[in-house]
This record gives structure tokens, C-alpha cells and sequence, in this order.
């Protein structure tokens, strides 16, 4: 954005990712707006894979009563919550099987990195601008990795120094 | 397409969301969970407009998708009684596009503009002026949605 525009606005607020706390209560409020009938435990556990974001949150809620109602009698209850993840391949942190892969990648064949953006898009069969806009912000928010120019072009590379490796500490 | 289950956890919006959204979207700012400072510090504003009948300032609105920057444009103009106009910076390609967009306003109506920040630059000159001297009596509010979160 140019800053001529930027100067014109009176005021100017960035909205941060939320706490875990409001995804709960955001997840608690969908479910009542929804007519879900959603226990605490499920809340939270979907705010947990939510990435911090309400519309992740909410998307989430709707695919796990999707499940519920078909695998199960139509309420919510947490065996069918860790089902539904499951089969939606969305871990406790809200990494899901492309994350998972990105990581395996630059940690595995690439020793930690930096690995070029266009590497990691053809190893993983998505879009460079998909990596960049989903999945490459919130890995770096985790902490899991930074990102460095490397000749030219932008690479990801392993936080060695705050997780050798953010998988092996998964069960999945 | 891709399957969509593997991209449950995308923030940008699908088909789906739209619906959803327009259902669970707060109204009130009362409602609004989280981002509490951005809360308290429209509130104030919102309200000291509405003391002096003023139109409230230009606000920009940026972060991550997914994080409700639609919602506070529709809260905005909810608290403040308002009617809300929404377009898109890729949407106004010419300057014509905006000059219609900005004669249509009524007094006191919020103009919301999504992803400003993909404007083209003709266009973007057209809005200073509007924005300055409330040429037109518009409110334009917008959102940005910068490439990458951090």
C-alpha cells in the first residue's frame, strides 16, 4: 500500500491473531447462533487447530458437526471431534498435511534449509503465492521458521535453535 | 480443485464462508469477541461522532484474512446507524468506476473498500481528494489485506 494513502486514513488499526480464549468463545457463540450442541472440551479443541483465526474457527466447527452428524447421532462429543481432525488431517497446533509436508521437506531432504520458495511449491504440488499466503505465515508465527532472502529468491529456513524438530514431538 | 478438506485450515475465504459468516457476523461491538483495544478505541470514536454528528474519520483495517476486518467495517456502520457500501480495489479498475461509486453515496454512508491496497495507482488518486475534502459526503472505511501476515 502507498504511504500518500496510508496518510490519509484518520485512523489506522491492525488486527492481530486472537487469543485462544475469544476463539473459544467465538466457537461457543457460532455454536449456539447454529443450534450445535457443543460440550467446553470440543470448544477448545477446535480453538486449539483454529490458527488463531475465527473464520478457520468457524469452519472448523461446521466440518466437525458435518461429522458428527453423520458418523455419530448428531450431537457433538469429543471422540467425534478427534475423528473428524483426524480425517481432516488437522493436528493439535492446527498444522494440517501440506504444513506437515513443508516441514518434513526443509528438515529432512534439506538439512534445516534454506530452501527457495519455488522448491518447496514443486515439492509440495502447491502454488508459490498458496505457500506464502497459508501456509508460510503461520509456521513462522509458530516459530518453526524464518525467512530469509537467499540469491534472490525467498527461502525458508529451520529454526534450529528453538525446535530441532516441531514433528517429532507430534504423535502424528 | 483441490480437495477442499486439505485446505480446511486456509484463511482466505471459500463459498462455504460466505453463508456462514453472514450468519454469525456480530452486529454490535458488544458482541464482538477479542481485539479488545481495537474495540475500546472505536468505541470512543464511534461515540464522539455521534455527539458531534460527525461523520467518523477514514479507517484502515489491515491483518491476516480471516480475522474479521469485514465484520468491524459491518460493526462500524451498525453502531453508527449507517448504511455500508461495499466494493474492492481490484473491483474499481477504472477511475470512472470510483466517481460512480462515490456520487452514489448518500450523506453520512460508509464506503467499504476491501483489499485496498490493490487499487491501481490512477484510481488511487481519484480517492485523495474525496477523502480530504469530503468532496462527496462520504465515509470511506477499508480493509487491507497484506500478501503475508507478518
Amino acid at each position: 500500500m502507498t504511504a500518500p494513502l496510508r496518510d490519509r486514513f484518520g485512523m489506522t488499526y491492525h488486527l492481530n491473531f486472537y487469543e485462544l480464549d475469544d476463539v473459544e468463545q467465538i466457537v461457543n457463540r457460532s455454536a449456539r447462533i447454529l443450534n450445535i450442541d457443543i460440550d467446553d472440551e470440543t470448544a477448545i479443541e477446535i480453538a486449539k487447530r483454529s490458527r488463531r483465526t475465527p473464520r478457520i474457527a468457524n469452519r472448523l466447527l461446521k466440518r466437525v458437526r458435518d461429522y458428527c452428524q453423520v458418523r455419530g447421532d448428531g450431537k457433538i462429543n469429543n471422540d467425534h471431534c478427534f475423528n473428524a481432525f483426524e480425517m481432516l488431517e488437522v493436528d493439535e497446533t492446527g498444522l494440517d498435511s501440506i504444513d506437515r509436508k513443508i516441514l518434513e521437506i526443509i528438515i529432512d531432504k534439506f538439512n534445516g534449509g534454506p530452501v527457495g520458495l519455488n522448491t518447496i511449491a514443486a515439492a509440495t504440488g502447491e502454488d508459490i503465492s498458496t505457500i506464502e499466503d497459508v501456509y508460510e505465515p503461520y509456521l513462522i508465527q509458530l516459530g518453526f521458521l524464518d525467512r530469509t532472502p537467499r540469491a534472490g529468491e525467498i527461502s525458508l529456513k529451520l529454526k534450529v535453535h528453538k525446535v530441532e524438530n516441531p514433528l517429532s514431538s507430534r504423535t502424528k | 480443485m483441490e480437495n477442499i478438506e486439505e485446505r480446511v485450515i486456509s484463511a482466505s475465504e471459500d463459498q462455504g464462508d460466505v453463508v456462514l459468516e453472514v450468519t454469525l457476523r456480530p452486529q454490535k461491538l458488544s458482541e464482538y469477541v477479542g481485539q479488545p483495544k481495537i474495540k475500546e478505541n472505536l468505541s470512543i470514536f464511534i461515540e464522539a461522532a455521534k455527539k458531534r454528528n460527525e461523520a467518523v474519520e477514514h479507517v484502515l483495517l489491515y491483518g491476516a484474512p480471516g480475522l474479521g476486518k469485514t465484520t468491524l467495517a459491518h460493526v462500524i456502520a451498525n453502531e453508527l446507524g449507517s448504511n455500508i457500501k461495499i466494493t474492492s480495489g481490484p473491483a474499481i479498475e477504472k477511475t470512472g468506476d470510483l466517481a460512480a461509486i462515490l456520487t452514489n453515496l448518500q450523506e453520512g454512508d460508509i464506503l467499504f473498500i476491501d483489499e485496498i491496497h490493490r487499487l491501481n495507482r490512477g484510481v488511487e488518486e481519484i480517492l485523495y481528494p474525496a477523502m480530504e475534502d469530503y468532496a462527496l459526503p462520504s465515509l470511506p472505511s477499508s480493509a487491507l489485506r497484506p500478501r503475508s501476515a507478518l
